[in-house]
């Protein structure tokens, strides 16, 4: 892992995490709570899920707290975390079935679950007084979630790492452990992937 | 990494990211503008990216539970509770503990070593093993009784003589 030389202010708050200070854990979890949830909604396209291993992700730095050192800048640190569980998470057949059949229902709108039952609403969320353009609207967005979910597990969170956490290619290489080169390499054929299954979608502008 | 880019001096596809993602500086894009607007190929990658990046802005997550926050504390809260008395009982475990109750244990040990040595096959109440040994003692002891009765009935005889009155000596035969 390699030295933190510009001063992170995660880091920081997590270094008084370490000598007890709860409002600083307070503090990271109202600034990382959502991106990391968004994060993972995303990997594993089940809300419900996200939010488990979000819990578990934090409940992970809080438990470390007592020998955490800022060797690596703390958002890489808590997204390795987050993809480590979410790999393991989609490596389960049981899981990734699951994620295929709530998938399913929640584009026919019959999932089930608070936060679930907010996905498909919030989605449709369209300024578009048009039944039709809000059903176009999600065909379309199934289909990106189709086309994410087609991917690796790896090149799917180096893509979401990428265009949604906006993280350095050195970051994501620390994230899931492997070379800035294997990155690069990863989010080549992800898009390559990207483009030839969305590239359509280009002209229907306002997704 | 380079792209599948016919054209001479094409650039790599890391270039086309950082462009399409906004992270490329100015004069690169420039640059990068200038090179598509002439290679076709580049065109249609510049294209078919920036419409995978539009697709990829449409997709909002769905909001974080209100309870989120609550949850993670009482989860804590829950950890904190149980690793107290955990560590309660490592720290109760722990060698230095042990270490000053040792010359006890040592002697406690010894004392109950000294006890075992001193009552062995001293146990009341615990049946003999079968040994002909037992039953020579259980003779012998009949053999006292019977020397002890008849030692009785000689001493009940002298007291009988004793008391009754002399008789002549002719009819002590």
């Amino acid at each position: 892992m390699e030295a933190v030389l510009s001063p992170d202010l995660d880091a920081q708050l997590m270094l008084r995490v370490r000598e007890g200070d709860d409002e600083s854990f307070r503090m990271l979890l109202d600034k990382h709570r959502n991106p990391l949830v968004h994060f993972l909604q995303r990997m594993v396209q089940d809300a419900g899920a996200s939010e488990e291993l979000a819990q578990e992700v934090f409940l992970r730095i809080y438990r470390a707290r007592t020998s955490y050192e800022p060797s690596a800048k703390f958002t890489t640190w808590m997204f390795r975390i987050a993809s480590h569980l979410a790999l393991n998470w989609m490596r389960d057949e049981r899981h990734e079935r699951a994620a295929v059949r709530l998938d399913g229902a929640r584009a026919d709108g019959s999932g089930s679950g608070a936060a679930r039952d907010d996905l498909p609403a919030r989605q449709l969320q369209d300024k578009s007084p048009s039944v039709e353009h809000s059903l176009v609207c999600e065909i379309r967005l199934q289909e990106i979630r189709d086309s994410i979910a087609s991917l690796p597990a790896k090149q799917r969170a180096a893509v979401l790492m990428h265009k949604y956490e906006e993280m350095e290619y050195s970051q994501i290489a620390q994230a899931l452990e492997c070379s800035e080169s294997a990155v690069k390499s990863l989010l080549f054929r992800a898009y390559e992937t990207l483009r030839a299954r969305l590239a359509h979608l280009a002209t229907g502008a306002g997704i | 990494m380079k792209t599948n880019c016919p054209t001479p001096n094409c650039p790599t596809e890391d270039i086309l990211l950082d462009y399409i993602s906004g992270r490329l500086g100015r004069a690169q894009a420039a640059q990068f503008d200038a090179h598509a607007d002439h290679c076709a190929r580049c065109a249609a990658l510049r294209t078919s990216q920036a419409a995978v990046w539009q697709s990829l802005d449409a997709w909002k997550p769905a909001p974080v539970s209100e309870g989120f926050n609550r949850e993670l504390w009482r989860r804590i809260d829950a950890e904190e509770h149980q690793s107290s008395w955990t560590r309660e009982l490592a720290a109760a475990l722990q060698f230095s503990f042990w270490k000053r109750l040792a010359p006890l244990a040592v002697a406690m040990a010894l004392i109950v070593t000294a006890f075992m040595f001193d009552h062995t096959g001293k146990q009341p109440g615990k049946l003999q093993p079968y040994s002909p040994a037992a039953i020579v003692v259980t003779a012998s002891e009949a053999d006292q009784l019977n020397r002890a009765l008849d030692d009785i009935q000689l001493l009940d005889e002298v007291d009988a003589t004793a008391a009754a009155p002399a008789q002549p000596s002719s009819s002590v035969m």
